[in-house]
């Protein structure tokens, strides 16, 4: 079922855009359109899928981890750090591209202390054991740094007026997805998300109870640490090249939970990682088909997508326990 | 009676802090083993030293002849098995999952393994429930098929009964003696004198030290509960082998 829904966006995304390609056209496409097809949109929805599977992938984590329904990169500031680390990498990497000629590396390499910083004080600043603070803490320190990337912004943009598209980093968007970007965020995706799918059932004992997880021989405090490192590389390659994009590692695990009635990782990873795929594929058709003749910020789609669930889950209260 | 689990001179607590003092006392299996005290009197803290999770600050622990110091923390589900008091879940665990998440000898167990574990303790009926939607009693059973689940030979249960009402408290001291029943050590931190009555053997712990332990009837007195607890307590014989506790002027 998600598989062909999957499927289906696929097709959407190869058919939409500046052009319109009709269906016969991506399936037996001519030269024109086999030039469009795999230069700009095939690569752009092969980076959508790994973008959005591992957000879906990192929320379902930080979830297990923080034992907080709300924990999501975006939420927890690990997105905002990691953009910010980007765009330092982005301005070592200018540097760097005059001396060796190329640079796309530095971007999720900077992206990543960035998100574990991030992460890091928001851990420091908020209380153990209460997902209230851990939530405030990423929102002030997400403000914080999304203050600093401005800042950054507005200088690179006085010293290399080419950036304009980093700007496009507070927003979100797949426009700057290309085969080279695809590469790099396979060979820093796939192995996390490897290791984290065999260590599932080790996430469901840190989701239950530290003392469960150490009688049943696994160190939390280890295995946390571990994860959220894990998280922070997923989290840094999805977003070197894309910007913020909020709200897809939050809904997705849930959504996942509430339709197998259950919350085994086992599970629930990979089918989250299949839905936060589809949902940015979804995200990236509606940005093009939303406003005739211009790109809306995946952020902007994402939103309007999760804010509601969130209200949902918020509302339901239950969800949260008897926390307040 | 051989002695499973023997603590020497044992001391632990958390970071600076040291709750347990010199903690000399013997776990035999099988059977029952009732940890004894007052709240904050060092019995969790004497259940997590079993598990690794506490700062040991002298001492030590040996299991079925073996240092715990030495044993890897992986293989420590051969040896314990451990429910909490309590837990709050979040994310919508169902029962099952909460079972299935037990090891048994290096691997994960299975649902169905999980399942007929709930069958044998009567609960089967809970498999597909939400656990955060569970009665405290029926969490608590829950839990204990969990512990039960992974086959070790020392099964430690922290307050079964707190918080639960007369018909779930018998429910969960019968699966107490079921667990006994199947040659199993269990090993109970409470403050339920119900639950020391139906013990073989008795740790009284005060202030972090041992006041008394070994055979619940050498044990058991009205002077040692009234030193225990801090307040009068009587113990009545009701016949040969029951016993009952009432508080005394």
């Amino acid at each position: 079922m998600l598989l062909l829904f999957l499927f289906v966006l696929v097709l959407l995304n190869l058919m939409i855009g500046s052009v319109y390609i009709p269906l016969s056209g991506v399936l037996y496409p001519t030269e024109i359109y086999r030039e469009i097809i795999y230069i700009i949109r095939l690569p752009e929805a092969v980076g959508a899928i790994i973008v959005g599977a591992d957000l879906a992938i990192a929320g379902a984590v930080m979830q297990s981890v923080f034992r907080n329904p709300l924990a999501e990169p975006y939420v927890t500031g690990t997105a905002s750090g990691a953009v910010f680390g980007v765009l330092v990498g982005f301005s070592i990497g200018v540097f760097a591209r005059s001396l060796f000629g190329f640079a796309l590396i530095f971007e999720p390499a900077f992206g990543f202390i960035g998100a574990m910083a991030a992460t890091a004080l928001v851990i420091i600043f908020s209380r153990r054991g209460d997902w209230l603070s851990l939530i405030l803490a990423g929102i002030a320190i997400s403000i914080l740094l999304s203050a600093f990337v401005m800042l950054l912004d507005s200088y690179l943009l006085t010293k290399t007026p080419s950036s304009l598209s980093i700007l496009l980093l507070l927003f979100g968007t797949l426009s700057g997805l290309n085969v080279s970007t695809d590469i790099i965020m396979t060979l820093l995706t796939v192995p996390p998300i490897i290791y984290i799918l065999y260590s599932s059932k080790k996430l469901n004992l840190i989701m239950i109870s530290d003392e469960v997880a150490q009688s049943s021989g696994v160190d939390p405090g280890r295995f946390r640490l571990l994860m959220l490192v894990m998280s922070g590389v997923l989290t840094a390659a999805a977003l070197s090249f894309t910007g913020i994009i909020g709200f897809v590692g939050l809904i997705t695990p849930h959504i996942i939970r509430l339709m197998l009635r259950s919350a085994n990782n086992a599970a629930v990873i990979p089918l989250a990682a299949v839905l936060g795929a589809s949902i940015l594929l979804l995200a990236n058709f509606l940005s093009k088909v939303l406003i005739p003749e211009t790109t809306v910020p995946i952020t902007a789609i994402t939103s309007i997508l999760g804010v509601p669930m969130l209200m949902y889950l918020i509302k339901k209260g239950d969800y949260f326990g008897r926390s307040y | 009676m051989a002695d499973h689990i023997k603590l020497n001179d044992f001391s632990a607590g958390y970071r600076s802090e040291e709750i347990l003092r010199k903690i000399n006392a013997e776990i035999p299996k099988p059977g029952i083993t009732t940890i004894l005290g007052q709240n904050g009197s060092g019995k969790t803290t004497m259940l997590r030293s079993l598990i690794k999770y506490t700062a040991v600050k002298g001492g030590s622990i040996t299991m079925a002849g073996k240092d715990l110091g030495r044993i890897p923390l992986n293989e420590l589900p051969n040896y314990v098995a451990y429910a909490p008091a309590w837990l709050e879940d979040q994310m919508g665990f169902t029962a099952l999952n909460i079972v299935s998440s037990a090891r048994i000898s290096g691997r994960w167990i299975t649902e169905d393994e999980a399942a007929e574990v709930l069958e044998y303790l009567h609960i089967g009926y809970l498999a597909q429930k939400r656990f955060s939607e569970l009665s405290s009693g029926q969490m608590k059973m829950v839990l204990i098929a969990r512990a039960l689940a992974s086959r070790a030979p020392t099964v430690m249960l922290d307050e079964p009964t707190s918080g639960l009402d007369i018909s779930n408290k018998r429910r969960i001291m019968k699966m107490i003696n079921m667990l006994a029943e199947r040659k199993l050590s269990v090993v109970v931190a409470t403050h339920d004198l119900d639950i020391a009555l139906i013990s073989d053997w008795i740790i009284a712990i005060k202030n972090g030290g041992i006041i008394s332990s070994g055979a619940r009837n050498e044990v058991i007195s009205s002077a040692l509960l009234s030193d225990l607890y801090d307040t009068n307590v009587r113990v009545v014989k009701l016949d040969n082998s029951r016993f009952t506790c009432v508080m005394d002027e």
